[in-house]
């Protein structure tokens, strides 16, 4: 018997963690607690670091000057390591244990997934960051996305091509889901522009020499290539483009800004169009680049800052509302958490730090993320790689 | 359609080398202690990032870089086999017990070099040049090349080592029998330890060379590992020239599915090749060897 | 060769530590405060239906399977597919998408099964990489890196509330718990020790040791393929992350804190390999680092897991040259099922 009461002993002691685990306190009015539920490590933990930054640059002044209402807010941060289970697990834990308002995070779309099921769950309002799988928002009632689709880049490249008369693509990509996905949406969307794909070519991110590939790229002789890569991948690629004298134009969405890319592709990098949500043209958009790397350290322009900044604009927005302010002040959790979701479809057709000064987010009714149209600008990687241009997608391919 | 092959081959050999590389060095230390390393690939991460470190960060220039480079990767496996390796064969654990103690330490490793390096992905300057260079017909650049040439270095100094030396012969007996190569006089912990070493540094180094072309990452690692190990039970796990050979079949293989067939399914059809050749030849194409001595 | 150094577990008489468990797992979701620690419960119970297969096949039999997480998927997968493809209700997919990882184990463990140690571990690691590449790169079929919604189960038209969804993991954890328990203090449970011990040996002892194996090998992916059936109904949609690396690093983890070959060692560590990250994220960054050196330590120190420390009296009485207290005259009762 022995044995068994220690097992007694034991597993009452893992219950009694079990329930200690859970004693938040409750009181009156709600605490404004909201969560950042993101990769801080594993493969996608600078988007989740850059949104976490550019959430406090809104956050942490508001808090400064005493807060909404005399109250602050809690800004609890949980590493989800892309672990769609653990994210799921933290999405939970805010949402019952930390009697979070809002979460905000999911970049790595496979945990953006589990985080809507969780918001699903507990009727808690999500705000996705930069997940680009196209079905987090279907029929969307608590989240809200502020990363576009890859649906949306994919429509931006199909437009541009179609302007600019291209009538045939070759696509190559990494065998990661980024890659294969983002090949996948391009092929539906060039489709729909009746431009053909004249051959979609896939290498493994491990493998140092991608020429094989960009052999059958060059045979197949296409007016225009697009990437899907990585960034040091990318760099590979269109090395090997170059390196076997393919002067055709090459479009990478997203990576094709990344510092790691341009550095790594320097002179072969000149001329890579790159469809991106974030237009540093706007003085606006320069600032909070200029402000990030101030208090943050260096940073390549990317989408996630922005996203978090505005993710955190709307927060508060939000949470000044009359009828969110109504529910907290009276304890009323769910309500509030329904208040925070009418609020941000009220509140949430703006223009942020994302997006072109006359297309932002659209939340209102269905959308739930950003507008389809005009929500990209083109930019052109110049100067080996150390600067950025502002291109028109409508002449840019024209030779 | 020549030219098309040509490159096809020299691709193969390009990225074989590669693997061929991790395998060699995993297949170097299973060959003395009957371990299987999942911490290989983190050797090779830590000669891409450090890479960084003393080339960017110090500005060191690259032979000194490459020394210093060599001393981490030196310190790591000192770490592996000090912290991992020693203490569970003194508790007697079994190989694949050890297996997961290294797997733990590639854990600590990524999470020591994330708190380093920080999650993105950094440049690594190359060591020679990328600008493009003409072999025959073939375009290709010095530091893709200098990977080939680096392996079938490692290669012929591995052969040397194990089969003109007296000391490599010390190092064969330790792997056939540890029992009764300590009864011959052979310290076996030494030469445990130093395939530890020679091991990393044969990573440390492919790191360092390859780290322009891949990128360097810290979660790099655990992709060039499995990499490795399916060069390793390819060729044979027991002697590092299979590792090896089973590395450039695996480059040649995805080079050719690429260039001729899907190149989307090109990864899940290699494993699956793997997996057919394991069921006929089950210690790998050249595994005759263990085979015999087991 | 393994069988000097991983000692055989202390065999408990009496099946009363198990119905204590499944007991305390009855209790345990009126006695949590929220509906967090509730799913955290259901976690730890498919963790350990997961790993109680995983702890038959390594732990007991000695072969070593990394590919696990890719019946786990594939269990999953095949219960969401059964529903919204075919329209198979759910119980009847839950029987198919059993019945299918059972052929699709024979039929790979029927030739790899020759296979020894490190060449099993790398073999089944490659199958885990072919069934995540396809899950990932099928878009039209496995719905890509999204993966697949499942249907919520439901009750008269209802949708099933988180409660009687943890009974209904318990209920299957309790089959798998006690099914597990019955072969490991029945002679098959010997048996397989003895493949793990010494293959020949067995052989000669007239234990058939290929259909033996082929056998726990079976039963260890329909194990895992209810724990992924079981993730799929708490989750709600199954997608490729559930063959990834993550998944076989807690795998791994669960064997090595509860304890390789011992009785509750799956249960144990999945406890603890839900719970750490939990705890660990106090830690902020240094996290990883004390991931991994948790598992070192734990490696190191306690070799049996906690499992074993359960039993560790009997051990002290071994190291000490005592013997223990005879093994009783039970095993003559036990027979076949």
């Amino acid at each position: 018997m022995y044995r068994i009461s220690q097992l007694l002993y034991r597993s009452a002691a893992v219950a009694g963690l079990l329930v200690a685990l859970g004693a938040a306190a409750s009181a009156e009015p709600l605490k404004l607690v909201i969560c950042h539920v993101d990769d801080r490590s594993g493969s996608a933990a600078d988007t989740g670091i850059e949104s976490l930054n550019g959430l406090k640059m809104v956050i942490d002044p508001l808090n400064e000057a005493g807060g909404i209402n005399g109250q602050k807010i809690e800004l609890i941060t949980y590493d989800t390591k892309t672990d769609p289970q653990l994210a799921a697990n933290f999405g939970t834990r805010c949402s019952e244990d930390d009697k979070g308002l809002l979460i905000i995070g999911g970049s790595p779309s496979a945990v953006a997934n589990s985080l809507v099921t969780v918001a699903n769950q507990t009727k808690t309002p999500l705000y996705i960051l930069a997940a680009a799988a196209p079905n987090v928002t279907d029929n969307a009632d608590y989240q809200f996305r502020f990363g576009p689709k890859v649906t949306q880049d994919s429509i931006a490249v199909a437009d541009a091509l179609s302007k600019n008369g291209i009538k045939s693509v070759a696509i190559i990509n990494n065998s990661v889901p980024f890659g294969i996905s983002g090949a996948a949406s391009a092929t539906e969307e060039l489709a729909k522009k009746n431009i053909t794909v004249a051959t979609q070519q896939t290498y493994d991110v491990a493998a140092t020499d991608v020429s094989p590939q960009v052999i059958n790229l060059m045979q197949a002789d296409a007016e225009a290539i697009l990437v899907y890569p990585y960034p040091a991948d990318g760099a590979r690629v269109i090395r090997t483009i170059r390196q076997m004298g393919i002067d055709k134009p090459v479009i990478m969405p997203r990576v094709g800004m990344m510092k790691a890319f341009r550095e790594l592709a320097a002179d072969t990098g000149n001329g890579v169009l790159v469809p991106s949500s974030v237009d540093t043209t706007r003085p606006e958009v320069a600032e909070l680049f200029k402000k990030y790397s101030e208090q943050f350290g260096p940073l390549a322009i990317s989408p996630s800052p922005a996203q978090g900044y505005d993710a955190g604009t709307l927060t508060i927005a939000v949470l000044k509302d009359e009828k969110v302010q109504a529910a907290i002040q009276a304890g009323d959790l769910q309500g509030a958490r329904d208040a925070i979701r009418d609020a941000t479809r009220r509140h949430g057709d703006f223009v942020g730090m994302q997006g072109t000064a006359n297309s932002g987010y659209h939340f209102s009714k269905d959308n739930h993320g950003p507008t389809d149209e005009g929500f990209f600008v083109f930019v052109k990687v110049a100067d080996d790689g150390k600067s950025l241009e502002a291109v028109d997608a409508a002449a840019a391919l024209k030779k | 359609m020549l030219m098309k092959l040509s490159y096809l081959l020299l691709a193969g050999l390009t990225n074989g080398s590669v693997y061929g590389l991790i395998g060699l060095s995993l297949s170097v230390i299973y060959g003395s202690s009957r371990v299987i390393n999942f911490a290989q690939g983190e050797f090779v991460m830590l000669g891409a990032m450090s890479a960084v470190l003393f080339m960017v960060t110090l500005a060191l220039p690259w032979p000194l870089a490459m020394l210093a480079m060599i001393a981490v990767v030196i310190v790591a496996a000192l770490a592996l086999d000090y912290g991992v390796y020693r203490p569970l064969t003194k508790r007697k654990a079994a190989p694949l017990t050890i297996m997961i103690g290294t797997l733990a330490a590639a854990i600590v490793v990524y999470g020591l070099a994330f708190l380093l390096w920080g999650p993105d992905q950094k440049f690594v300057p190359p060591v020679l040049s990328l600008t493009p260079v003409r072999i025959g017909f073939l375009v290709t650049n010095t530091q893709q090349v200098s990977l080939i040439v680096i392996f079938l270095a490692f290669l012929i100094a591995t052969w040397y080592l194990l089969y003109r030396t007296r000391f490599g012969l010390t190092v064969r007996a330790t792997g056939v029998n540890p029992k009764v190569a300590l009864l011959m006089g052979i310290r076996s912990e030494r030469i445990v330890q130093f395939s530890f070493i020679f091991s990393a540094t044969i990573s440390g180094v492919a790191g360092m060379m390859v780290g322009p072309l891949l990128g360097g990452h810290v979660g790099m690692g655990l992709l060039l590992t499995v990499k490795g190990f399916m060069a390793a039970i390819l060729g044979g796990l027991g002697s590092p020239f299979a590792a090896a050979a089973g590395g450039i079949a695996i480059g040649m293989m995805e080079a050719l599915m690429a260039g001729y067939g899907t190149s989307l399914y090109a990864e899940p059809a290699i494993f699956v090749l793997i997996l057919l050749v394991l069921i006929v030849r089950p210690y790998g194409l050249l595994g005759d060897y263990e085979a015999e001595r087991r | 060769m393994a069988g000097d150094t991983v000692p055989e577990a202390p065999r408990a008489p009496t099946i009363i530590p198990v119905l204590v468990i499944l007991a305390l797992g009855i209790v345990l979701p009126f006695l949590l405060s929220s509906g967090f620690h509730l799913r955290l419960a259901m976690l730890v119970w498919i963790y350990a239906i997961l790993c109680m297969g995983f702890n038959l096949l390594y732990g007991y039999s000695g072969q070593i399977s990394l590919g696990s997480p890719a019946f786990y998927a594939i269990g999953g997968y095949a219960f969401a597919m059964l529903q919204t493809m075919l329209g198979m209700g759910p119980v009847s997919a839950f029987v198919g998408s059993l019945l299918l990882v059972a052929v699709l184990s024979l039929l790979i463990g029927l030739p790899l099964l020759r296979l020894r140690t490190h060449y099993l571990a790398m073999a089944t690691l490659a199958f885990m990489l072919v069934q995540n590449g396809v899950a990932n790169r099928w878009i039209n079929f496995t719905g890509g890196q999204s993966g697949v919604a499942v249907p919520p189960l439901e009750w008269g038209g209802e949708p099933i509330g988180r409660m009687g969804i943890y009974f209904v993991i318990l209920a299957l954890a309790a089959a798998v718990f006690i099914l597990h328990d019955f072969l490991i203090r029945s002679h098959l449970g010997r048996a397989m020790q003895a493949i793990r011990d010494d293959e020949t040996a067995a052989q000669a002892l007239g234990v058939k040791v290929t259909r033996m194996k082929l056998a726990v090998l079976v039963l260890s992916a329909v194990m895992a393929a209810i724990a992924g059936v079981c993730f799929g109904i708490t989750s709600l949609r199954v997608d490729p992350s559930l063959s990834e690396f993550h998944v076989l690093v807690s795998l791994l983890t669960i064997v090595v804190v509860g304890g390789l070959g011992t009785r509750f060692g799956p249960i144990l560590g999945s406890i603890i390999v839900v719970l750490l990250p939990q705890l660990l994220h106090e830690f902020g960054e240094l996290e990883t680092v004390v991931y991994g050196l948790f598992i070192l330590l734990f490696l190191l120190f306690l070799p049996h897991g906690l499992s074993g420390l359960l039993e560790r009296r009997d051990w002290r009485l071994r190291r000490t040259g005592k013997k223990p207290a005879p093994a009783v005259a039970r095993d003559l009762k036990e027979e076949l099922p």
